[in-house]
Protein backbone atom coordinates (compact mmCIF):
# COMPACT_ATOMS: atom_id res chain seq x y z
CA UNK A 1 0.00 0.00 0.00
CA UNK A 2 2.86 2.54 1.03
CA UNK A 3 4.80 1.65 -2.45
CA UNK A 4 1.57 3.59 -4.28
CA UNK A 5 1.29 6.20 -1.93
CA UNK A 6 1.63 8.43 -5.04
CA UNK A 7 -0.88 6.93 -7.19
CA UNK A 8 -3.38 7.17 -4.28
CA UNK A 9 -2.41 10.92 -4.81
CA UNK A 10 -2.65 11.26 -8.06
CA UNK A 11 -6.29 9.70 -7.84
CA UNK A 12 -7.20 12.00 -5.45
CA UNK A 13 -7.94 10.14 -2.82
CA UNK A 14 -6.82 10.27 0.59
CA UNK A 15 -6.07 6.99 2.39
CA UNK A 16 -7.63 6.59 5.82
CA UNK A 17 -6.01 3.83 8.48
CA UNK A 18 -8.15 2.64 11.35
CA UNK A 19 -6.76 1.28 14.39
CA UNK A 20 -8.18 0.13 18.14
CA UNK A 21 -5.36 -0.60 19.49
CA UNK A 22 -4.28 1.44 22.29
CA UNK A 23 -1.90 4.80 21.51
CA UNK A 24 1.45 3.56 22.51
CA UNK A 25 0.64 0.37 19.94
CA UNK A 26 -0.80 2.79 17.14
CA UNK A 27 2.40 5.17 17.44
CA UNK A 28 4.84 1.49 17.37
CA UNK A 29 3.21 0.31 14.28
CA UNK A 30 3.50 4.15 12.54
CA UNK A 31 7.30 3.52 13.37
CA UNK A 32 7.75 -0.02 12.10
CA UNK A 33 5.33 0.57 9.00
CA UNK A 34 6.78 3.99 7.90
CA UNK A 35 3.47 4.10 7.06
CA UNK A 36 2.96 7.90 5.14
CA UNK A 37 -0.81 7.98 5.98
CA UNK A 38 -2.89 9.27 8.59
CA UNK A 39 -3.66 6.79 11.51
CA UNK A 40 -7.34 7.20 13.59
CA UNK A 41 -8.07 5.75 16.63
CA UNK A 42 -11.26 3.90 17.16
CA UNK A 43 -10.68 2.34 20.27
CA UNK A 44 -14.40 1.71 21.34
CA UNK A 45 -14.30 0.34 17.62
CA UNK A 46 -17.85 2.23 16.84
CA UNK A 47 -16.43 3.22 13.63
CA UNK A 48 -15.80 -0.77 12.80
CA UNK A 49 -19.45 -1.95 14.18
CA UNK A 50 -21.08 1.20 11.78
CA UNK A 51 -19.25 -0.23 8.78
CA UNK A 52 -20.62 -3.82 9.61
CA UNK A 53 -17.37 -5.46 10.21
CA UNK A 54 -18.06 -8.72 12.02
CA UNK A 55 -16.18 -10.68 15.20
CA UNK A 56 -15.07 -14.06 14.94
CA UNK A 57 -12.39 -15.90 17.21
CA UNK A 58 -12.34 -18.87 14.73
CA UNK A 59 -11.84 -16.63 11.85
CA UNK A 60 -9.28 -14.08 13.72
CA UNK A 61 -7.10 -16.86 14.19
CA UNK A 62 -7.01 -19.27 12.38
CA UNK A 63 -3.92 -21.42 10.81
CA UNK A 64 -3.15 -18.40 7.83
CA UNK A 65 -3.37 -15.43 9.78
CA UNK A 66 -1.08 -17.32 12.38
CA UNK A 67 1.38 -18.11 9.66
CA UNK A 68 1.06 -14.40 8.57
CA UNK A 69 1.77 -13.35 12.02
CA UNK A 70 5.17 -14.95 11.86
CA UNK A 71 5.64 -13.80 8.93
CA UNK A 72 5.48 -9.98 10.15
CA UNK A 73 7.92 -10.60 12.70
CA UNK A 74 10.37 -12.70 10.82
CA UNK A 75 9.89 -9.47 8.67
CA UNK A 76 11.25 -7.15 11.93
CA UNK A 77 7.86 -6.70 13.31
CA UNK A 78 7.09 -7.31 16.80
CA UNK A 79 4.52 -8.56 18.59
CA UNK A 80 3.01 -6.60 21.56
CA UNK A 81 0.41 -8.83 22.91
CA UNK A 82 -3.08 -8.96 22.26
CA UNK A 83 -4.47 -5.71 23.04
CA UNK A 84 -8.02 -4.72 22.63
CA UNK A 85 -10.42 -7.22 21.23
CA UNK A 86 -8.48 -9.74 19.20
CA UNK A 87 -11.93 -10.99 17.29
CA UNK A 88 -12.70 -7.98 15.78
CA UNK A 89 -12.43 -8.72 11.93
CA UNK A 90 -10.85 -6.06 9.15
CA UNK A 91 -11.79 -4.89 6.09
CA UNK A 92 -11.30 -1.75 3.56
CA UNK A 93 -13.93 0.37 2.32
CA UNK A 94 -13.79 2.80 -0.82
CA UNK A 95 -16.03 6.25 -0.36
CA UNK A 96 -16.12 8.23 -3.43
CA UNK A 97 -16.18 11.98 -3.06
CA UNK A 98 -19.85 12.27 -3.06
CA UNK A 99 -20.05 9.94 0.10
CA UNK A 100 -20.68 6.84 -1.94
CA UNK A 101 -19.49 3.16 -1.18
CA UNK A 102 -17.84 2.37 -4.14
CA UNK A 103 -15.97 -0.92 -2.15
CA UNK A 104 -17.69 -2.60 0.68
CA UNK A 105 -14.44 -5.48 1.66
CA UNK A 106 -15.12 -7.26 4.75
CA UNK A 107 -12.55 -9.54 5.14
CA UNK A 108 -13.05 -13.22 5.90
CA UNK A 109 -9.96 -12.92 7.80
CA UNK A 110 -7.32 -10.77 8.84
CA UNK A 111 -4.94 -12.18 5.59
CA UNK A 112 -7.97 -11.65 2.95
CA UNK A 113 -7.41 -8.38 1.76
CA UNK A 114 -7.91 -6.45 -1.41
CA UNK A 115 -4.42 -5.57 -2.85
CA UNK A 116 -3.21 -2.64 -3.91
CA UNK A 117 -3.91 -3.24 -7.02
CA UNK A 118 -7.64 -4.17 -6.71
CA UNK A 119 -8.10 -0.17 -4.46
CA UNK A 120 -6.38 1.57 -7.68
CA UNK A 121 -8.43 -0.29 -10.42
CA UNK A 122 -11.91 0.65 -8.52
CA UNK A 123 -10.63 4.20 -7.99
CA UNK A 124 -9.79 4.15 -12.00
CA UNK A 125 -12.97 3.20 -12.96
CA UNK A 126 -15.64 5.82 -14.60
CA UNK A 127 -17.34 7.24 -10.79
CA UNK A 128 -20.83 5.46 -11.25
CA UNK A 129 -22.83 3.19 -9.44
CA UNK A 130 -21.60 0.02 -9.23
CA UNK B 1 -25.70 -3.70 6.77
CA UNK B 2 -23.60 -1.21 4.94
CA UNK B 3 -23.43 -1.71 1.09
CA UNK B 4 -22.03 -0.51 -1.77
CA UNK B 5 -23.74 2.00 -3.61
CA UNK B 6 -25.17 3.33 0.03
CA UNK B 7 -23.60 6.36 1.74
CA UNK B 8 -20.98 5.72 3.82
CA UNK B 9 -21.69 6.57 8.00
CA UNK B 10 -19.75 9.80 8.75
CA UNK B 11 -17.64 9.26 11.60
CA UNK B 12 -15.20 11.53 13.30
CA UNK B 13 -12.13 10.19 15.23
CA UNK B 14 -8.35 11.28 16.82
CA UNK B 15 -5.59 10.77 15.07
CA UNK B 16 -2.34 9.34 17.19
CA UNK B 17 -1.42 13.32 16.37
CA UNK B 18 -4.39 14.36 18.61
CA UNK B 19 -6.11 16.01 15.65
CA UNK B 20 -9.74 15.35 14.91
CA UNK B 21 -10.54 14.17 11.50
CA UNK B 22 -14.09 13.50 10.01
CA UNK B 23 -14.78 11.33 7.23
CA UNK B 24 -17.61 14.21 5.70
CA UNK B 25 -14.41 17.11 6.01
CA UNK B 26 -11.76 15.07 4.35
CA UNK B 27 -14.60 14.73 1.68
CA UNK B 28 -15.58 18.26 1.50
CA UNK B 29 -12.07 18.95 0.57
CA UNK B 30 -13.00 16.61 -2.72
CA UNK B 31 -11.17 13.63 -1.66
CA UNK B 32 -12.24 9.90 -2.45
CA UNK B 33 -11.60 8.27 0.61
CA UNK B 34 -9.93 4.53 0.91
CA UNK B 35 -10.49 3.10 5.12
CA UNK B 36 -8.35 0.57 5.81
CA UNK B 37 -9.26 -1.15 9.16
CA UNK B 38 -6.74 -2.60 10.91
CA UNK B 39 -5.68 -5.20 13.42
CA UNK B 40 -2.43 -5.76 15.59
CA UNK B 41 0.46 -6.26 13.22
CA UNK B 42 -2.19 -5.13 10.02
Amino acid sequence: MCQHQDEFKRLNTEVLIIAFGALPLAQAWLEETYAPFRLLLDPERTVYQAYGLERSLWRSWNLKTVQRYVQLMRDGRQWRGIQGDSTQLVGDFIVDAGGMVRLAYRSHDPTDRPSAEQLLAILREPNQER
Amino acid sequence: MLRESSIAPDFTLHTVDGQLVSLSETLRDGHNVLLVFLRHLG
